[in-house]
């Protein structure tokens, strides 16, 4: 339900500003071996996956790197991502590149195809691809910066896979260069990748060999992906721009040695700008070790690097078999997203749950810090005791696992001593084991045929969860009319009760105008209609000899006289009426009463 | 109709027997160190359907071949089935130690609670719970006369309720996890287009989980540590945990 509402604000964001995406050839025709720029530029969006150049029998497609860049033109900020390909071919021949699809806020973009002539070579046998280019760039690449790599593990030529190693990479640029960076520096090859990287670089001014140079920095965390030994290279694409000093000397017109490298020369000079690919000069070969399988300890997780506790706290006072909080703060250097929670020893005595655990980065690049673990264990084992957490992780300086414990806690444990089922079965005779770790013994019975799609994958699901719950919704809705229904007897009465109220009312009025016809006729029917409801029948079939068998004096009375008031067609004065009528009022209510208690 | 019944339930118990047998003189290949042939005739016996037990046996064999991806992908897929058994849990761990595979602690507390129970756990009780909700209702109708019935049939929809929502929250949360793969090639490697040509970009050690995109070519878009690491790794290179038949050569 949540990628609903997400698509629906990605079509909102995308129609306040459509993006587009462009793709675009450096060239239609190469040679044999060499390969075109293809540059798939998406404006106004993000792509929700990488692009993909489709499949072209023939055509050699290699990444060149993605940038981003964002530019702030009068308040108005326009961010673009591109793709960077090297197209080419080692057979002649057209060939089409095709409308690559990039989905973008929930809408698929197309661009138009490209052709591509790829002629034979030159030198008749086809070259690497892209690597003359590559090698004339890396000759060119000085004049337009470079790019340096510092590990923080100075003493250290060896990493460990899953280790995150320190580094600080500068981008050198001439003083006085304009640079627009395509992205962040990126490792070059599959064998390391880069972790945190700051997101705000920083920049200062450096002097090196007698040239100023502009250095952009960056602090992050290398991680060896594989064992072996690889070239840790990075490379940072941008666009750099500087004066042609070269061309300066003909066109200026201060030819004059007065002016002879002054800030007028550069100041002529025309500016030059390419599109640069800075890469580490003469990489160094980092060994990437295999983690040692000797002296592993089994709570080993894959942390790597140097960790400590910082704090503990365990409460002081436990019942057996009860749960307790307990929170460990460790702090140190390392890949703490694999550190584990430290566990209290020994680890039998305690049955521990997982819990949380929270990193707070002590460095611009997440390598160090501090994370504390909060979880809940049960002791089992009941005593007074000092209690040290401990965990496991891996030094890559010394090259061994290494076990940490914290400082003792005195710990009452109250209660009973509980065997978990772990230390139970360890009590039974041993079985002889195979060699090897000890997986669980085989399964002897094979079992019924089962199925991996949960009930909730099958189609008769949904539409099932929406039957019973429209069914019960019905079912309550029924019920609720039913209940209305059901309740006849009240609104009979609240009826007769307004009908009596109308019939009260005709009388008093009659019996202010001294309408003694009219008074009598609208007394009885009152009484009529409380008899009715009495006998449970229509007020309309109350007889008269229903109405004489109630016992009331004052009903009675009105009654003979609206009897004789029709057969003798006369009336009583006002004052009579005034009289008859608080005796149909009072014989009312104790009609009501009558009605009521029954 | 009588005769049809008892003819198909023998033709069942010969089915049940044959598998036993095969099952037994798979786990005596595997007893005397014959780990290949036996974990070809797991494989033979998954054909007819997953079993968790045959599952497990599959991915222990596969340890001892020291073919971690696999006896992960075994051991995750009997642990759908069988979910909370603490002999696959402790084999899962024990092949991913041995791959040198560590996951990351996953998702809050609150996700946690929602990994508790299996998919299949959940839809059940979300069914279950849809199902009391008419028959609370129903109840609340036909005994609307007793006050104490109606009432307690309203109680019992209202947690029904609050479980068919949690229910459905939780499929909701796990929704990608028929998605979960793991890489069962030593290694697998990341290409940035989907055919053997295109430029490597990345190579996946055994037993790493990646998460599947859309395919393509015979190739699958895999995303790892979050986005960390993506691209495109042929089908066969991965096992997807939660087999799909339109899978072409992926490991099933």
């Amino acid at each position: 339900m949540y990628w609903k509402l997400f698509a629906c604000l990605l079509i909102c964001l995308g129609a306040l500003r459509a993006a587009e995406v462009t793709a675009e050839l450096s060239t239609d025709r190469v040679e044999a071996g060499q390969g075109a720029l293809l540059a798939l530029k998406i404006e106004g969006g993000s792509p929700e996956a990488h692009p993909q150049i489709p499949a072209v029998k023939g055509l050699i497609v290699n990444s060149r790197g993605q940038s981003q860049q964002m530019q702030i033109v009068n308040g108005k900020v326009s961010r673009s991502i591109s793709y960077n390909y090297a197209v080419g071919s080692h057979e002649p021949g057209e060939y089409e590149v095709p409308s690559i699809t990039v989905r973008v806020a929930g809408q698929d973009l197309k661009t138009p195809p490209m052709k591509l002539t790829v002629v034979p070579s030159a030198s008749g046998a086809p070259a690497g691809m892209g690597q003359d280019d590559e090698q004339a760039a890396e000759v060119e690449d000085d004049r337009y910066g470079f790019l340096t790599f510092q590990p923080v593990i100075k003493d250290r030529k060896h990493v460990y896979p899953g280790e995150i190693a320190p580094v600080r990479i500068k981008a050198y640029f001439p003083a006085g260069a304009s640079v627009q960076l395509n992205g962040t520096p990126r490792p070059e090859g599959s064998a390391f990748t880069l972790h945190n990287l700051t997101k705000e670089p920083d920049q200062s001014s450096e002097v090196l060999n007698g040239k100023r140079y502009l250095v952009v920095t960056w602090y992050g965390g290398l991680s060896a992906t594989k064992a072996g030994s690889y070239p840790a290279s990075f490379s940072l694409e941008g666009t750099v721009a500087v004066r042609d000093r070269s061309a300066k000397r003909h066109r200026s017109p201060f030819d004059d040695p007065f002016f002879g490298g002054s800030m007028m020369e550069d100041f002529f000079a025309p500016m030059v700008q390419k599109d640069v690919t800075l890469t580490t000069p003469d990489p160094d070969s980092v060994e990437v070790r295999e983690l040692p399988a000797e002296g592993r300890p089994e709570d080993f997780s894959g942390a790597i690097g140097h960790f400590e506790f910082e704090s503990v706290q365990v409460p002081s006072s436990l019942q057996t078999g009860e749960p307790c909080r307990i929170e460990a703060r460790v702090k140190g250097g390392g890949n703490f997203a694999l550190l584990k929670e430290p566990h209290p020893q020994p680890a039998g005595d305690w049955k521990v749950y997982d819990g949380s655990g929270d990193f707070m980065a002590g460095d611009a690049a997440s390598f160090s810090g501090s994370k504390v673990f909060r979880y809940n264990a049960v002791p089992l084992v009941p005593g007074e005791r000092e209690v040290k957490l401990a965990f496991s992780y891996f030094d890559p300086e010394a090259g061994e696992y290494r076990t940490v414990e914290s400082a003792p806690s005195k710990v009452v444990i109250a209660g009973e001593a509980t065997v978990p089922p772990a230390a139970a079965a360890a009590k039974e005779p041993a079985v002889p084991q195979s060699e090897g770790p000890q997986l669980a013994p085989l399964a002897t019975d094979p079992g019924k045929i089962a199925s991996y799609e949960p009930w909730s994958d099958r189609a008769w699901f949904y539409p099932a969860i929406s039957g019973f719950a429209a069914l019960a919704v019905a079912l309550a809705g029924m019920g609720v009319w039913i209940r209305r229904e059901e309740d006849v007897e009240k609104a009979a009465r609240l009826a007769g009760d307004a009908a009596i109220r109308r019939a009260l009312s005709t009388a008093d009025q009659a019996a202010l105008a001294g309408d003694g016809a009219g008074f009598f006729t609208a007394a009885r029917e009152a009484l009529r209609i409380r008899v009715a409801e009495q006998s449970g029948i229509k007020p309309e079939a109350v007889t008269l000899a229903d109405l004489r068998q109630v016992d009331d004096e004052d009903v009675v009375g009105i009654l003979k006289e609206a009897d004789r008031v029709d057969y003798s067609g006369t009336a009583g004065d006002a004052g009579d009426l005034h009289a008859w009528k608080e005796s149909l009022h009072r014989g009312l209510e104790n009609l009501t009463k009558a009605v009521r208690a029954a | 109709m009588t005769k049809v019944l008892i003819l198909l339930g023998v033709v069942g118990g010969l089915a049940s027997a044959r598998a036993d047998e095969r099952f037994d003189a798979a786990n005596a290949d595997f007893e005397a160190g014959r780990f290949g042939a036996a974990a070809q005739a797991y494989e033979q016996l998954l054909a007819d359907g997953p079993r968790a037990a045959v599952l497990q046996n599959l991915g222990s064999a596969y340890f001892r071949q020291e073919d971690y991806g696999r006896a992960i992908l075994a051991f995750e897929r009997a642990l759908l089935l069988d979910p909370g058994n603490p002999d696959l849990e402790a084999n899962l761990k024990l092949a991913r130690d041995e791959a040198a595979v560590f996951p990351v602690a996953s998702g809050d507390g609150w996700n946690r609670f929602l990994a508790k129970l299996s998919r299949q756990q959940w839809s059940v009780l979300a069914l279950g719970c849809a199902f009391a909700l008419p028959l609370a209702a129903g109840a609340w109708v036909v005994f609307r006369k007793r006050r104490r019935v109606g009432v307690g049939a309203a109680a019992c929809g209202i947690p029904a309720v609050g479980l068919l929502v949690l229910s459905l929250h939780a499929l909701d949360a796990r929704e990608g996890e028929e998605e979960r793969a793991i890489v069962v090639a030593a290694p697998a490697t990341v290409r940035i287009s989907p055919f053997a040509t295109a430029d490597e970009r990345a190579s996946l050690a055994n037993g790493r989980e990646v998460k599947l995109g859309r395919l393509e070519n015979g190739y699958f878009w895999i995303t790892m540590d979050g986005g960390g690491t993506e691209g495109w790794v042929t089908a066969g290179e991965v096992g997807r945990v939660i087999p799909r038949a339109g899978d072409p050569g992926a490991s099933r």
